[in-house]
């Protein structure tokens, strides 16, 4: 079995506070963003798990510096996620939901840069880190691009959609993988970035699905988010697929989904349409793992990362 | 066409079996044909109790 260095969440956590004490040197500032990074440790660091995965494809020595890296990344990552909870106003228990939406914008955007200066920062060659500086700037560029998409909620073709999905929470993905892969000499950005953008789409398929299926009030349908399953939901035939459609076109309020909630869910779980996007994300699931063993590297790493990949 | 191909192996679960063997070709890949039997393979239409739904 590959060693893989642990590098311990609150590890990452004292770095990114550390960072913000001396860089966000106000008092007020602080006391708010602080409880953001608190809130995203309890959530998880996975996007940093993968980029430290990366960086150990071909040697097991822990690394000092995978500690800033992970907290760039997870800087990165938090400052997107708090844009994109502002942006679809369908969370309002997160804390950056509860503080004036200025504030926490401004945090988003301290975040950001505390991300591209620790990379800066990192104790790594200068040519390593000016390629995963690229690969930062290009992959959340892309992000953006996706996110852009999303938020014009106007697609409503399968393959328009995966594209945007690909874009919005792919390119996430292979921002992470590259970056640590790129700290380490890896000359297999390719790969790392093909595989990477399709287990994004994949993580997405199953967070919307959940988002779907989910029986309480964040319930996506109810928050009139437009995701793959609900688009093509609002496809479907049946009657219920028009009550969607009057739904989203506001010719009936959230009130008329609640009365019908019983009947509406029992469809949904029913429908072939659930099979179908599990049946996509499986798909983009496979396609990850198939293009993942391209990659010259052992085959202990490899069977590391294919447990990882089809954990979704 | 993947998912005309999901909606007839579901209408037609009888026709899964056959699939599985081969024996029906759709048209579609390798990898779409092993994604479409790792979920409908394994997958139970699974009984939610929508009573426990709570969107008031």
């Amino acid at each position: 079995m590959v060693l893989i260095p642990k590098y311990s969440p609150d590890e990452i956590t004292e770095v990114m506070l550390r960072v913000v004490n001396i860089h966000l040197d106000d008092n007020d500032l602080k006391e708010n963003a602080i409880p953001f990074i608190l809130y995203k440790r309890e959530e998880g660091f996975s996007f940093s798990e993968l980029t430290q995965i990366h960086y150990h494809m071909d040697n097991d020595e822990k690394s000092p510096g995978m500690l800033p890296v992970s907290a760039a990344v997870e800087f990165l990552i938090l400052a997107l996620d708090i844009l994109d909870d502002l942006q679809d106003q369908d969370d309002m228990e997160k804390p950056w939901s509860k503080t004036p939406f200025s504030t926490s914008m401004n945090i988003s955007t301290g975040f950001l840069m505390l991300s591209v200066l620790i990379l800066e920062q990192a104790p790594y060659e200068e040519k390593l880190k000016s390629t995963a500086l690229q690969h930062l700037h290009g992959q959340v560029l892309q992000a953006v691009k996706g996110q852009h998409q999303d938020l014009k909620r106007s697609n409503t073709i399968e393959e328009d959609f995966l594209r945007m999905i690909e874009d919005k929470s792919g390119s996430l993905m292979a921002c992470s993988t590259l970056i640590g892969a790129t700290l380490n000499h890896s000359t297999q950005q390719e790969t790392i970035r093909d595989y990477s953008r399709s287990f994004g789409v994949t993580a997405q398929l199953a967070n919307d699905i959940n988002g779907l299926l989910r029986l309480d009030t964040k319930n996506d349908l109810l928050q009139k988010q437009w995701t793959l399953p609900i688009m093509l939901l609002s496809k479907e035939k049946d009657e219920k697929a028009q009550w969607i459609r009057d739904y989203y076109n506001n010719k009936v309020n959230q009130k008329f989904l609640v009365e019908r909630e019983e009947s509406l869910f029992q469809w949904i779980h029913q429908s072939p349409v659930i099979s179908y996007v599990r049946i996509i994300k499986r798909l983009y699931q496979r396609k990850a793992i198939d293009r993942m063993r391209d990659l010259h590297v052992s085959q202990e790493w490899k069977s590391c990362m294919e447990e990882y990949l089809e954990h979704l | 066409m993947l998912q005309k191909v999901v909606e007839k192996l579901i209408e037609q679960p009888n026709l899964l079996e056959e699939f599985k063997k081969g024996k029906l070709n759709f048209g579609i890949s390798e990898t779409e044909k092993a994604a479409v039997l790792d979920v409908l393979g394994k997958e139970d239409v699974q009984g939610i109790d929508v009573q426990k739904c709570y969107w008031q």
